[in-house]
């Protein structure tokens, strides 16, 4: 197969799969479980964290590749960014984020050892909700101690709820091995 | 005089936001988001948000007005949940005010761009501004993929109702992770069977042919593009410095 930036198109469809799915899973936690998890803090983001750690996880067991973040990054941030909700912003949180990501993982050794695809993905999430912050404090969180309280609540959640997803997507890897989607 | 006449076309598919190059509408969301929020003046906001509230108006989105009002009141419970049980202080109303009409212009402006481009435009508008052809491809399967992730739940969610498997509320909410795992895997696995096939047809398409660079629209930047974007910078500009 023929490559662009040495990646081929077969990667890149499965990157861009794998955003869609983690932006749908999103929208889909926040309305669907919003009126419940709105009065727990950090709920919503140990749930989501939980969901796109699977996705993420398996995505990238499947293949992979060092880059698989920062592309990632860039396709979430670019719909995130320019179109809903616009901010740009966000596009500089997912690519930043997925860079990180890449970064970690790569100096773990690669996504085949498991403590790089961990520490990668947990990177990414948390960079994320980190980086996220530069928004808030933008548009004027800053005037209160909300925003920080708010990123410590989300971190610590979303940090827990990636392990939990990791987890199950280690667990889940074995299904998709039995059904050929995943080299076992 | 051509442009006021294409302002007052507010029909779907034909507005003048329609026919506006999506490099302007990318603009406009950086000039709404990075300029507005440094408004200090209520007020001025409020011109602002009436601005673009306009925009969507006359792009014919009006509809999404009332999506933005039930978007703010949903993040107005939670806000005075916060600030009564998590910060224990009385809410602060003007507060609250000021942090919608800074966010209400920036959120109109990107439902413009998303509402009123196609996706080939963006990924031709995409790779105008320098991005590489496989990141638009993968962008462009991202956003097409969007709207495909919803029959193939439904799908997913049939098939569990055929077999009996189809947990209860009570269920989802008592056992979140096996949840998470009888729709995810089965999603999961039609996703990854989904994108081998497009990664394929897109090969067979040619797509990774030398010299193809995913140019899928004929986009130039017209002196209706220009003067809207020059207008809108200096409105903002304006608004920021009174």
């Amino acid at each position: 197969m023929k490559s662009i930036n040495g990646w081929t198109f077969k990667e890149y469809t499965s990157v861009g799969v794998a955003a869609a799915l983690c932006i749908v899973m999103g929208i889909l936690i926040k309305v669907v479980l919003g009126l419940v998890i709105s009065k727990i803090p950090a709920a919503g983001s140990l749930i989501l964290g939980m969901v796109q750690a699977i996705i993420i996880g398996l995505s990238i067991m499947r293949m992979p590749r060092i880059g698989f973040l920062t592309v990632l990054g860039v396709c979430m941030g670019t719909i995130y960014g320019f179109i809903f909700p616009a901010h740009p912003f966000m596009f500089l949180t997912f690519v930043s984020a997925g860079l990180a990501g890449d970064g970690v993982g790569w100096l773990l050794g690669g996504y085949r050892k498991q403590t790089a695809l961990v520490a990668a993905v947990l990177t990414f999430r948390l960079g994320v909700i980190v980086w996220g912050a530069l928004i808030a404090w933008w548009i004027g969180f800053d005037k209160t101690d909300l925003a920080w309280t708010l990123i410590l609540i989300n971190s610590a959640g979303s940090a827990v709820g990636v392990l939990i997803g990791l987890w199950a997507a280690v667990k889940l890897s074995k299904e998709l091995s039995r059904v050929g989607l995943l080299a076992s | 005089m051509e442009m006021i006449a294409r302002l007052q076309v507010s029909q779907y598919d034909d507005s003048f936001f329609h026919h506006l190059d999506p490099r302007v509408k990318m603009g406009l969301a950086l000039i709404f988001s990075l300029i507005g929020p440094l408004i200090e003046n209520p007020l001025m906001l409020g011109v602002l948000s009436f601005m673009a509230m306009g925009y969507l108006l006359m792009a014919g989105l009006g509809r999404m007005l009332a999506f933005i009002a039930v978007f703010f009141l949903v993040s107005m419970v939670l806000y005075l949940f916060i600030e009564a049980l998590i910060l224990s202080r009385p809410p602060q109303y003007m507060e609250y005010l000021v942090l919608v009409l800074t966010m209400l212009p920036i959120m109109c402006i990107g439902l413009l761009l998303g509402m009123t481009t196609s996706i080939e435009k963006l990924i031709t508008a995409l790779g105008k501004l320098g991005m590489p052809a496989g990141m638009r491809y993968a962008i462009m399967v991202a956003m097409r993929y969007v709207a495909v992730v919803g029959r193939e739940m439904r799908h997913v969610i049939q098939a569990m109702k055929v077999r009996g498997v189809m947990p209860g509320w009570k269920e989802i909410f008592k056992h979140p992770v096996s949840t998470a795992r009888i729709i995810l895997v089965p999603l999961l696995i039609r996703s990854f069977k989904v994108s081998d096939r497009m990664g394929a047809a897109a090969e067979l398409r040619g797509l990774s042919a030398p010299g193809n660079n995913l140019q899928l629209a004929k986009l130039t930047m017209t002196a209706d593009d220009w003067t809207f974007l020059f207008a809108n910078l200096l409105m903002v500009v304006i608004l920021w410095l009174i």
